[in-house]
């Protein structure tokens, strides 16, 4: 490959840099899975792993690297096409297509929730209030708003168009199916009513869900640490139900990795959220929204559990 | 009834253009219920639920998309599954993914299509500045659709095409029409003597329109982008957009338009004006008559006005009727006597920002006192844009609306809670809404809000109320979305449609004071 110009990665994942340093020199790392404008995804050889090349404005997540050159990476992407594959060349160097992407001077990004400060921010209504009018005012509709909307606010008269949308209805059971297992102090099935759920990449129930484990997660809920015992076998549930790219979240979400966003909103729940909540609110078209409606209703839930203790 | 399911294997679409879709599509005639989804467990339950689940679909994975649909005749099943793979393989082409030749970058592009003068540029702000430069660089005019570009690059730009006579129409430019050909948003309109230079997308959209249906047309159609008249860039296009429509032999009458510019602006356009050799009108809403007409030029203090001025200079035979005639005044008394005598509420619930300015600078001219998110006055600010009060004009293209929506020009129907949210208030009297036909906008606009706007009605009859609305439809006979059939839409569910903004905002006035002008 004498000759071949490398450009440099700018930051990556600690767990992915781990996962590559067991990597011989030469091994196909996987192939590419599948294109977007900012974002390309790789799947590993024996399909157990999700990694992702993107630009830099791009919101850092779980198994992702981020590139310094847009134009560089725009370029490439234009060629790329599901199934090429990836390679570790060199010394800490990925070749895909004949592109090389450096990644011995990158910052590393620790993406775990258990590495966040163990003083939790203290849990209060106030704070639940604004998080829940900036969804009012800011979220995006197309998701399950309406439905985390009508679920807070009965009275609300859903509009005809909104109840004809079918996914209106499975939203409303699977938050009220939640709330009835907890009064039940057990998570049983609810996750199974989310899961897939809705029309895009990352299904609005997958986003609503990493919300609300990664906020559980972070405040230690004592049903979550009880649902945490069985993170195996709720990940063999999703796989399959819902597309790749969204599973690995869920995935990562249930091994304690969420994206900087929501990582931020979590360890500054006790100020002013204002610039976290837009952060979160900003990924995706509906992905903000149907997270912040899940990171709502787990506050939610533990301001219940506060005041029942 | 009819259903057909198809699966595409591999093929990932974001959720709003599959929501958008859905919903596109769920509102036609003749479709009982459409689906497009990625094929999760979880969706494929639900097209169980509703009998679509064929084997096919029962056989695809998450990473395939689901499209279902049921319509009332083979035929028109056969039309909606074809619209839904035209729709999906030009969101994927103009992606850069489809089979037309697709580019990364503005080089590219002119090695392309080495004859192009002009690029479109719409791109996240953070690369939009440098996009422009580069195709400026490479001797092309630019519009810059991409808005938060910062005004110093703003103005970088625009000094860099003002020294090698480039237009630079943006940022935050939605409205052009070059050569008979629309940018953007834009409607059809004739090709006549009229020259347009403007700050406003909307704005611009309703002269031309109007300028139609007067039976003329228009030159070139330049549009500035919002801030070209605030102090720190000078008006840098407007004023090359006014030299250059002076010097086109095909432009007689020229025609600005604005909200009102910062003054040390004013004075520099209008002193070029005084020395321009074609007549010119000045649309500045709220803006200064006698500085404007003590230069020559002929002010104009609403749109409408701005557009019968050009042809009243253009043809100084022609008789336009200002006048409010007879079965506007009918219709408003009878509205009024169902209405309540007690005080109530005008709702302006727009699209287009500068018809909201529009509506806002009439009614405050009757003495009425009103709130909105485009009003510049402290004391007409909105304070809180989810609750209304007194008369309240929003203008819901605005950022705090359109986050994580697509602009309710291209989706009307992020409008229809709104609607029902007003209707619901004792307060709301009259609804004033507006619908823009024409490139770039929805093609059914008011078929979408059509139901919202029954509704509304139905809920304020039976809380013992009447609610007017009054509406408008910037759109010509020429226009894709039909003009016509918007408007027997409209009608159908007992909205008056006018025939200007302008109009529609005088009759929403007229409803809530206690005489009839």
């Amino acid at each position: 490959m004498a000759g071949m110009h490398s450009y440099q990665i700018k930051q990556i994942d600690n767990r992915l840099l781990k996962w590559l340093s067991h990597k011989q020199i030469g091994d196909q790392l996987g192939t590419v899975h599948s294109v977007f404008d900012k974002v390309v995804n790789f799947i590993s050889c024996d399909g157990t792993t999700l990694f992702s090349l993107a630009e830099n404005k791009v919101v850092q997540s779980p198994g992702m690297m981020k590139v310094f050159g847009n134009e560089d990476f725009s370029n490439m992407c234009s060629v790329l096409k599901p199934g090429i594959t990836i390679r570790l060349v060199g010394n800490q160097c990925l070749e895909i297509n004949n592109w090389q992407w450096d990644f011995s001077n990158a910052k590393v990004w620790e993406g775990d929730i258990a590495s966040l400060s163990c003083t939790k921010p203290e849990i209060a209504a106030s704070q639940l209030v604004m998080m829940n009018d900036f969804i009012q005012n800011h979220g995006a509709r197309e998701g399950i708003f309406s439905a985390w909307k009508s679920f807070n606010d009965p009275n609300w008269e859903v509009p005809e168009a909104t109840r004809k949308n079918i996914y209106f209805l499975p939203f409303l059971a699977g938050l009220k199916q939640l709330v009835e297992e907890i009064k039940e102090k057990r998570l049983k099935t609810f996750t199974g009513k989310f899961v897939g759920l809705g029309v895009g990449l990352t299904p609005s129930g997958d986003d609503f869900l990493t919300g609300l484990l990664a906020t559980w997660q972070y405040f230690e809920f004592p049903l979550y640490k009880e649902l945490e015992t069985q993170r195996a076998t709720l990940q063999q549930e999703f796989k399959g139900r819902t597309t790749d790219v969204s599973y690995f979240m869920l995935k990562h979400c249930l091994e304690g990795q969420v994206n900087e966003t929501l990582l931020d909103l979590l360890k500054n729940l006790d100020g002013d959220l204002t610039s976290q909540l837009q952060q979160v609110l900003d990924i995706g078209s509906t992905s903000g929204t149907d997270m912040l409606a899940g990171v709502s209703v787990a506050y939610q839930e533990l301001i219940n559990h506060k005041e029942e203790t | 009834m009819a259903s057909k399911v198809v699966i595409e294997n591999n093929a990932y679409h974001d959720s709003v253009t599959l929501m958008s879709l859905s919903s596109k599509i769920n509102s036609f005639e003749g479709v009982e219920q459409a689906v497009v989804s990625m094929a999760t467990q979880m969706n494929k339950d639900l097209l169980e639920n509703i009998n679509l689940l064929t084997d096919e679909a029962q056989e695809a994975t998450g990473n395939d998309l689901i499209i279902a649909v049921i319509a009332n005749t083979d035929e028109r099943l056969e039309e909606v599954i074809e619209l839904i793979h035209d729709e999906l393989t030009s969101k994927k082409a103009k992606k850069g993914k489809g089979k037309d030749q697709t580019v990364k970058t503005v080089n590219s592009a002119l090695n392309a299509m080495p004859d192009a003068n002009m690029a479109i540029i719409s791109v996240p702000a953070e690369y939009a500045a440098r996009e422009a430069r580069q195709a400026l660089k490479k001797d092309m005019h630019v519009m810059l659709f991409s808005d938060n570009v910062s005004i110093e690059d703003e103005k970088a730009l625009k000094e860099m095409g003002r020294e090698n006579d480039l237009f630079v129409m943006g940022p935050d430019c939605g409205t052009a029409i070059i050569n008979n050909g629309g940018l953007c948003f834009a409607n059809k309109v004739s090709e006549g003597g009229i020259g347009l230079v403007a700050a406003s997308g909307t704005g611009l959209q309703e002269v031309t329109v109007q300028i139609d249906r007067l039976g003329y047309g228009i030159t070139q159609a330049i549009g500035t982008g919002g801030r070209d008249l605030h102090e720190s860039i000078g008006g840098i296009m407007m004023l090359q957009g006014l030299k250059a429509l002076e010097n086109d032999e095909k432009t007689k009458i020229i025609t600005l338009i604005s909200k009102p510019p910062a003054p040390s602006v004013q004075d520099k356009i209008l002193k070029e004006v005084s020395q321009c050799k074609k007549p010119v009108v000045v649309c500045f809403l709220d803006g200064d008559t006698q500085a404007v007409e003590s230069v020559g030029a002929a002010f104009s203090p609403t749109l409408i006005d701005a557009a019968r001025k050009s042809v009243e200079l253009l043809d100084p035979e022609v008789k336009v009727d200002t006048e409010i005639n007879e079965d506007v005044a009918a219709w408003v008394k009878a509205e009024k006597a169902k209405l309540s005598d007690s005080p109530q509420d005008i709702r302006g619930l727009f699209c287009g920002g500068t018809l909201t300015s529009e509506a806002l600078s009439i009614i405050r001219s009757t003495g009425e006192s009103v709130k909105s998110n485009v009003a510049k006055k402290a004391e007409e600010k909105i304070v809180d844009i989810t609750e209304s009060t007194g008369h309240t004009l929003l203008d819901m293209g605005d950022d705090d609306f359109t986050k994580g929506n697509p602009h309710p020009m291209i989706e009307p129907s992020l409008r229809n809670e709104r609607i029902i949210q007003e209707a619901k208030d004792p307060k709301t009297a009259v609804l004033l809404l507006d619908f823009e036909l024409g490139f770039g906008s929805h093609e059914d606009p008011a078929g979408v809000t059509l139901d919202a706007l029954i509704s509304a009605k139905d809920q304020a009859e039976q809380a013992g109320r009447h609610l007017s609305i009054v509406s408008y439809i910037c759109g010509t006979s020429k226009d894709k979305q039909d003009y016509q059939q918007q408007q027997k839409k409209l009608q159908s569910a007992g909205v008056y449609v006018a025939n200007s903004n302008e109009m529609a905002t005088r009759i929403a006035t007229m409803l809530v004071q206690k005489e009839v002008n």
